[in-house]
């Protein structure tokens, strides 16, 4: 048995915290729903007075950055 | 498919979380899946991103172009699904693990880049005959998105067919010789 760290969107789901990935200073997250592993959702983190927020990304052109580095570092 | 709108553009939320524990088998398949799906992505978000926003007053052409393409991708499914999972085998542990992935899900664009990603290891002109569907997959799309047509029986006329039904046919051809040269090199390797 592994721990996994979960997660709650604001859409009340469970994600899986499957991997991080820090990139020029931002910390992408990549999730998957806990019951349907086909729903991913790619946030970023930030800290804001030293508390950890997840949100989302800034545009399509962010989005294929995310899953570029992700393929990078699966490859 | 990644999911764009919970992905894009959401407001901070304080993250709330907790642990728990799973199986290291599930913990593999859940990033399995994850890869798979993100594979397919990089493959096809761009295009649809870009497609839906290029024409959306067309709405109802896309919908048909997309009917159309889950169909061609159900196809190849079909006629290389069983290659897909003999060479899943013939490579080993992580790939035994996506080939399960993908009988579980069931899904197409897992299938597709699970495929790829297994016969990458194994042959290259058989990649270059997997790469081939997945390109001539993708072309539709972009070809498709600049083409500017407003119906799907003249954006196929423009490619030279006399309609959707002979376009169809000419797809499935093609699939199939995929199929042959993945079978005739793939397995007997």
């Amino acid at each position: 048995m592994e721990e996994m760290d979960i997660v709650t969107l604001e859409d009340g789901k469970d994600y899986y915290e499957v991997m991080r990935i820090n990139n020029e200073g931002v910390c992408y997250i990549y999730l998957s729903n806990t019951s349907n592993p086909k729903d991913i959702v790619i946030r970023k983190s930030i800290v804001i007075n030293g508390e950890e927020y997840i949100e989302g990304l800034k545009d399509k052109e962010e989005l294929k950055k995310a899953i570029n580095l992700y393929q990078e570092k699966n490859k | 498919m990644v999911n764009v709108e919970k992905s894009i553009g959401n407001r901070p939320i304080k993250r709330q979380s907790r642990k728990e524990m799973v199986s290291r088998r599930r913990k593999a398949l859940i990033a399995v899946i994850l890869t798979g799906i993100i594979g397919a992505s990089a493959l096809i978000i761009p295009k649809t991103v870009n497609a839906v926003s290029n024409i959306p007053e067309n709405i109802e052409t896309m919908v048909e172009h997309h009917e159309f393409v889950q169909e061609i991708s159900s196809k190849a499914y079909e006629l290389l699904k069983e290659t897909s999972y003999v060479n899943a085998g013939i490579q080993g542990y992580n790939h035994s693990k996506l080939a399960q992935a993908i009988e579980e899900q069931g899904d197409i664009d897992l299938w597709l880049y699970g495929t790829s990603k297994a016969l990458e290891y194994y042959d290259k002109d058989v990649t270059y005959n997997m790469d081939s569907l997945i390109f001539q997959l993708s072309l539709i799309d972009e070809e498709f998105k600049t083409s500017n047509i407003t119906s799907f029986e003249k954006y196929v006329n423009s490619l030279g067919y006399n309609n959707i039904e002979e376009y169809k046919n000419n797809q499935a051809n093609f699939l199939y010789q995929q199929y042959n040269n993945i079978q005739s090199k793939g397995v007997s390797k």
